[in-house]
């Protein structure tokens, strides 16, 4: 029987910062590690503490894993200051990740906010590796500020002809931003997808999923048709711990992606 | 049926547990200011050990987690682990086991420090015969004897036991001392029926004094108080926070984990959490879903009453009372039932 509270180790290849407080990291687990897109893993720095993550790298590959993390807290404070070539843990990979199957033939509108965009950015490789199978591709995208834009080259090669766009918003612009200034629900367009064969999948800040969602839901998407990361109190990843219980589901085993059907009933989902 | 019972005299049980406590630890209770409380049995001890009469202070559980324990694959803990015999476990304790064992050794991934604790474990179960103020098992369609999740169950007839077999472990207990049982005829199993009967009605008299509802009456209560806020604010009133209902519980299962560094050593522990604190479903940036009292208290409830019976077909809660004693806000459980079966 396997220990799931054991971390592997994994080796820090590079680190970039993609803005004053969100950096990517490169890692090498000591074997293996294979996820879905959406799937999260807990990620340790050894001695102190953990916290889970969303790889934000392609799923292709089980060698490399990219982590894109915010600074907002205590572990992820020390992982900021961690270098090339230092240790950190991982244990996972948990959840179910996005569902795959029912975005097949379908128009994909995504939405993303802030630090949101890394999930979301796995998710996007995820398309793209089949491209065959799904329709148009939609990525919205919104930033506080044009600084706080994380992949700031990448996004830029996301659209293709006929296959996929791209949204970009700022809440705040600045002397050089010739973008669109508003929050992201100001920037959905659904002129150019199918409505009644479409999924939207949402992640960002709650307070931005919330509003998205409530948006989507007017513009006609169907309750199920709306995939929700949740963010939530991950710690053990196997349904054990008891912290990221969302009515019937636990976010780390039955989650963290949650159509918006399957969770609006429950008491405060979006704080 | 009838090879399953046998009488064991108090005698012949503690030579029996002398002869275990060679290559186990016993863990049996002893009273201590009107309340029982377990104590690793000392075969050179006094025989003033309380085998029947009621569920002890600490729950099963703390027999199968611990409050903190290392789990880091670096702790040696699953091959320092020693066989263990708990004697006087009671109904309500054994009903929890079937909430841990779901969550510990019967979801994948299984808990593999849990799965040992429970395969080392040899479960000598006895029927109360004494009740509390706060016991309400038989409102919870539970009763204060066990009808399976033990190897050995015991029912003080006189100065004896009735035993009954309840596992595989529990007939080669028999089997390999069989000169301490004698076989029970049918008057005695007869007997034993009277005597649950006749306790178990007492419970019901308490229940039903106390107006404690039903388990019928209470599916589904708590899920309609939801948007009751001022129900739930009212009892969270008297809360201060102190997580002694959920370490009390039997059921109560959640953990966290933490890591430490000490010297050299880089270790991972889990240790018992509580949902009544107010960081429990906190995240890293700040956000909190439960970040009132009032709501916190609620989740507690949700948990036991909706989720578990949606996700197991069981309450989180056996009737054992437990947090409505050391509640020291004076929350009854029984009480917040009576209130949530009210909402429409």
């Amino acid at each position: 029987m396997q220990n799931p509270y054991q971390s592997i180790e994994a080796q820090i290849l590079s680190v970039k910062a993609e803005t004053p407080n969100i950096k990517t990291f490169v890692v090498k687990p000591k074997e293996p590690m294979g996820f879905k897109t959406g799937q999260f893993m807990e990620v340790s720095v050894p001695g102190l503490g953990e916290g889970p993550f969303t790889p934000s790298s392609n799923p292709k590959d089980a060698s490399k894993l990219e982590f894109t993390i915010m600074n907002v807290g205590k572990i992820t404070n020390i992982l900021h200051g961690m270098k090339k070539g230092d240790i950190v843990g991982l244990r996972g990979p948990y959840g179910m990740g996005y569902a795959l199957d029912s975005f097949k033939g379908k128009d994909i509108f995504i939405v993303g906010g802030g630090v949101g965009l890394a999930p979301l950015r796995s998710l996007i490789y995820a398309l793209f590796n089949e491209p065959d199978k799904y329709k148009k591709i939609i990525i919205n995208y919104g930033a506080r500020t044009p600084d706080d834009i994380i992949y700031k080259d990448e996004v830029e090669t996301w659209p293709q002809d006929g296959k996929s766009e791209l949204a970009l918003t700022v809440d705040n612009g600045s002397d050089k931003w010739k973008g669109h200034v508003g929050l992201v629900t100001t920037i959905l367009d659904v002129s150019k997808i199918d409505m009644k064969n479409a999924v939207a999948i949402v992640c960002g800040p709650p307070i931005m999923m919330k509003f998205v969602t409530f948006k989507l839901a007017e513009i006609g998407f169907k309750h199920k048709d709306i995939y929700l990361s949740m963010e939530k109190n991950m710690s053990c990843g196997a349904g054990k711990c008891g912290h990221c219980r969302v009515g019937n589901f636990y976010a780390c085993k039955d989650g963290p992606v949650f159509t918006y059907e399957a969770i609006k009933d429950y008491p405060n989902i979006w704080d | 049926m009838k090879n399953n019972y046998y009488t064991i005299s108090k005698d012949n049980l503690y030579t029996l547990l002398r002869s275990l406590s060679e290559e186990s630890d016993i863990y049996i209770p002893v009273e201590k200011n009107d309340h029982l409380h377990y104590e690793k049995f000392d075969p050179e001890a006094k025989e003033d050990y309380v085998i029947d009469q009621i569920r002890s202070s600490e729950p099963a559980k703390s027999f199968f987690t611990s409050s903190r324990e290392r789990v880091d694959n670096a702790s040696g803990t699953l091959e320092k682990e020693r066989r263990q015999v708990l004697v006087g476990i009671k109904s309500c304790d054994i009903q929890s086991l079937k909430i841990q064992d779901f969550v510990f050794s019967q979801t994948e991934p299984r808990d593999p420090f849990y799965v040992k604790k429970r395969e080392e474990t040899t479960i000598i179960s006895c029927d109360c015969n004494k009740l509390w103020d706060s016991c309400f098992c038989v409102a919870l369609d539970i009763d204060p004897y066990p009808e399976k999740g033990f190897d050995l169950n015991l029912t003080k007839y006189g100065e004896d036991f009735i035993v009954e077999v309840g596992s595989d472990k529990g007939r080669k207990l028999v089997d390999d001392n069989k000169s301490l049982f004698s076989q029970a005829d049918e008057s005695k199993v007869k007997r034993r029926s009277t005597a649950r009967e006749s306790f178990k009605n007492s419970l019901k008299s308490q229940v039903r004094e106390r107006e404690t509802p039903q388990r019928d009456a209470i599916l589904g209560s708590v899920k309609k108080s939801y948007n009751d806020e001022k129900l739930w604010e009212h009892f969270a009133s008297t809360c201060i926070e102190c997580g002694g209902c959920n370490h009390c519980c039997p059921t109560c299962h959640c953990f966290f984990l933490s890591d430490e560094r000490k010297g050299g050593l880089k270790a991972r522990y889990k240790s018992w959490d509580a949902c009544l604190y107010s960081r429990f479903a906190m995240v890293a940036g700040g956000a909190n879903p439960r970040g009132h009292l009032y709501e916190r208290l609620r989740n507690r409830f949700d948990k036991k009453f909706e989720f578990f019976q949606n996700v197991l077909g069981i309450f989180a809660c056996t009737g054992c009372g437990r947090c409505t004693e050391v509640c020291p806000g004076k929350i009854d459980i029984r009480e917040v039932l009576k209130s949530t079966i009210k909402c429409k």
